[in-house]
């Protein structure tokens, strides 16, 4: 045993030393009275307090204390509370120790309320405390759970939160800790599972269900005038996870019948018509800005809009923060998107340049924010997307629109078309030309793609178009003005053979 | 009340030239001398040291500086009775270095040198009935544990069949760990750390599950970390650090953000921390190289495109050669 001290005395880390005490201490109990153990495990907090003393971030260390107060007989949490107190003192980030605050608190039932008075302390003394926020983040939905969604926050004490935020980012507005809380309190929970389209055919009789989410398996409720049916839901991907859902219909429709066939999943549903003289049906869920939008209730909205002025202060005080611009876009876009459009796109331009190395973050929020205004505008029972011209740096949403035929991407600053277009399983046409692409691995696997645009772009590499071998109905491609082009021996014959 | 952005400045004259060759000089000779006391003292470490040492090697095409049968015989007497593998023979065994054997064994290809079944009955003890893992027998919890257990399995090709864990409690454990700013902690309730994060994104993509995670929300946090000097901390408001460099960079790639910092200047960062003279990589520039530290920057290289090195895969930080080799395949989101 003194040895093992020596050991660890000189080197906490050592594992394999505390697990030679923790042994010792187990053999001693079956050996030694109650007031004997007491205090040899006093004795062990005593060392152990010492070791910490010169490695407070010992993973070894701090377990060894848990074993040993799990192992007392009457444990003193009061005396263990105090300790955290002083290892906070001394390094209030420290992360170890919060963490057995959070085992003495747990074993102790010190109440929740009591644990939101000791950030409020730290916070008081010193707003610029990420840990604390953290904490705070954890305990709050706790106490004051908000009845639809028990990660957040009942409405008042949001307000009153949100006061605490201000206040810190009012006295420090570079202060990244309150930046980062202030924008999880604005937040919303998990967004909800809907369907956003059905597709239905006639011959042979089958439905396609999209989802918003991913999912490992679906088991969605689908009807045909109103009779439930039983179903076997497929995925049409080969991902493990599937936005696209495949069902046979055994029944199948009578020839020259309308019919109606429903999906519902947990509290989503959508109807489609199928006419009498139709072959294949589909619906769209129309998207509307709430979808993307991060808040929920219209108290709420005032909240946000109390927010956008104190910030707009904010930025007067301090023009050129761009904690509080970025936080000024974020509020802007979730108060009214299409008032503010032109602000937003001015300050995220300004945000490339004042903290240029996060400068590509900006410019996909950019276009994140670009491709929703269009989604939003469009009607997309007419299967036509058209986001071209648009700066873009990144295509997302797809999963929204999988009812597409036709989608334009030309014009914009693309590098890339990696994500799966799978999903557009009935996408014919597809323009990209005049962007900067280099790689076109998200175009595997598109059933129904005819026609790609890839006119002036940046394909050098020939085996690119490998993936395009899986699209099984590609008639025709173009490809002019691509280094590839220029390099014409190394391009093989057969695909200009296949290619137009 | 100000807060100072806590952070280093790059001298002038830092190199930025990539010393290759240095580093494998560094990284043969370290531990040659065994009475040296450094060498003893980090013992308790000794199996993931190898690892840093070797892999660090490998993705210098170097490999072969190492004897590779000293090592694999050392490899094999690490593993106990029960499965698991110690740091060294004389000390207990951990997940740890279990996962850290069985790189170093794939890097080799010589996994038939071990008990496999063994270690994977080993791994599959260790969780518990919440899902997450023990390290050791001593029910010690860390997410960083959940991490060990799932790539060992995955190196081993017992994810999917026969696998001993239970996949679904696994990655609920790891989600309950997960924070309001979209990173993950130790354990439930713990606060987000980039060692962490690094584990549990990685642990959910060895699983095909990252779209739990919200990778715009975890991404800026994560973009975030990089400071004025290049280099990126681990935390809000900690230095930068060559080692949490890689995490976050690995993290990024993972969920497909790698151009969400500024890579040039993490680039910079790191060759700053090179020793011109000893070769070898220290946490930043100016302090004492060490194997761990060189291994972390080689890879964050590797990731930033460093030509004169193989390619690294971001989730097991092993060259992408051997993960290509037993054919493991995991998810990566999609970089545009
Ligand atoms: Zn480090």
């Amino acid at each position: 045993m003194e040895i093992t001290k020596l050991l660890l005395a000189a080197n906490s880390d050592y594992s394999s030393m505390w697990n030679y005490r923790k042994n010792a201490f187990l053999h001693l109990k079956t050996l030694k009275n109650e007031d004997e153990m007491k205090s040899m495990f006093d004795n062990e907090l005593q060392f152990i307090e010492s070791c910490l003393r010169n490695n407070p971030k010992s993973y070894g260390c701090w377990h060894h204390r848990c074993f040993v107060m799990l192992h007392m007989m009457k444990p003193n949490w009061e005396r263990e509370l105090q300790l955290c107190d002083l290892f906070l003192q001394f390094d209030e980030r420290n992360f170890h120790c919060w963490d057995y605050r959070r085992f003495v608190t747990n074993h102790s039932n010190v109440p929740h309320e009591k644990e939101i008075e000791v950030t409020n302390k730290i916070i008081a003394s010193n707003f610029s405390n990420y840990s604390s926020w953290h904490y705070r983040s954890k305990l709050l939905p706790q106490v004051y759970p908000d009845p639809t969604d028990s990660k957040r926050i009942e409405e008042k004490k949001l307000l009153e939160e949100l006061e605490l935020v201000q206040n810190a980012f009012f006295t420090d507005p570079n202060d990244q800790s309150a930046w980062f809380y202030h924008r999880w309190l604005l937040g919303r929970g998990d967004k909800e599972q809907y369907i956003v389209s059905l597709i239905v055919n006639r011959s042979p009789p089958s439905v396609f269900c999209c989802l918003r989410k991913p999912v490992k398996m679906f088991n969605g409720t689908l009807s045909v005038d109103d009779t439930t049916q039983t179903v076997d839901w497929t995925s049409s991907m080969s991902e493990r996870y599937s936005h696209l859902w495949f069902c046979k219909l055994e029944d199948g429709f009578k020839k020259g019948q309308q019919h109606t066939v429903s999906c519902e999943v947990e509290s989503s549903k959508l109807s489609c018509c199928l006419e009498e003289n139709c072959q294949k049906a589909t619906v769209c869920l129309p998207i509307n800005r709430e979808m993307f939008q991060d808040h929920t209730s219209q108290a709420k909205l005032s909240v946000l809009e109390d927010e956008l002025n104190s910030c707009n202060e904010l930025n007067d005080l301090e023009p050129g923060n761009k904690w509080v611009m970025l936080t000024l876009v974020l509020l802007m876009r979730a108060v009214s998107p299409k008032q503010h459009s032109e602000k937003i796109s001015t300050m995220l331009d300004a945000l490339t340049e004042i903290d240029s190395q996060r400068k590509r973050y900006y410019l996909d929020l950019r276009s994140k924010y670009a491709i929703e205004d269009c989604i939003v505008e469009t009607n997309l029972n007419e299967n036509r997307l058209n986001i071209s011209g648009m700066k873009l740096t990144q295509i997302c949403h797809l999963e929204l629109v999988p009812t597409l035929t036709h989608l334009n991407i030309s014009h914009n600053c693309l590098q890339n078309l990696t994500v799966p277009f799978a999903n557009l399983f009935c996408l014919e046409v597809l323009e990209a030309n005049d962007n900067k692409i280099t790689n076109i691995s998200g175009l595997k696997d598109v059933p129904n793609l005819k026609s790609i645009n890839l006119d002036s772009n940046d394909i050098s590499d020939v085996k690119q178009f490998e993936y395009l071998k899986t699209c099984r109905c590609l008639e025709k491609l173009s490809i002019r003005s691509n280094p590839v082009c220029e390099s014409e021996k190394q391009f093989p014959t057969t695909f200009l053979l296949h290619f137009q | 009340m100000a807060t100072l952005v806590k952070d280093v400045s790059l001298k002038q004259e830092a190199t930025k030239n990539f010393l290759q060759q240095k580093h494998v000089e560094y990284l043969s000779s370290y531990g040659k001398d065994k009475n040296d006391y450094e060498y003893c003292m980090t013992e308790y470490l000794r199996l993931s040291g190898i690892f840093w040492g070797l892999t660090a090697l490998d993705l210098l095409h170097s490999k072969n500086r190492l004897c590779e049968a000293d090592i694999v015989e050392f490899v094999v007497s690490c593993q106990k009775e029960c499965g698991g593998f110690g740091p060294s023979p004389r000390h207990d065994d951990s997940i740890l270095y279990t996962l850290s054997a069985i790189q170093v064994l794939c890097t080799y290809d010589k996994l038939d040198k071990i008990d496999v079944n063994k270690a994977v009955e080993y791994i599959g003890k260790l969780q518990n009935e919440d899902g997450s893992f023990s390290g050791d027998k001593w029910n010690e919890i860390d997410t960083r544990f959940s991490f060990c257990a799932v790539a060992s399995l995955s190196l081993l090709g017992r994810l999917w069949d026969n696998c001993p864990i239970n996949h679904e409690k696994c990655v609920l454990f790891i989600l309950s760990c997960m924070n309001f700013d979209g990173g993950f902690g130790c354990r439930p309730c713990s606060e987000s750390h980039s060692g962490q994060i690094y584990c549990c994104v990685g642990a959910l993509a060895i699983l095909g599950e990252l779209h739990h995670v919200d990778a715009n929300l975890l991404g800026w946090w994560l973009c975030e970390r990089q400071l004025p000097s290049g280099g990126l901390n681990g935390r809000p408001e900690k230095l930068p650090d060559v080692c949490y460099s890689w995490w976050v960079l690995s993290t990024l790639q993972i969920l497909g953000k790698l151009n969400w910092i500024d890579n040039e200047g993490l680039k910079l960062f790191i060759l700053a921390s090179q020793d011109d003279e000893t070769g070898g990589i220290a946490d930043r520039p100016g302090d004492i190289v060490d194997p761990f530290h060189t291994l972390f920057g080689i890879a964050g290289l590797s990731l930033l495109g460093e030509p004169d090195l193989k390619q690294v895969n971001p989730v097991f930080c092993m060259s992408q050669s051997i993960i290509d080799k037993l054919n493991i395949k995991i998810q990566i989101l999609p970089s545009q």
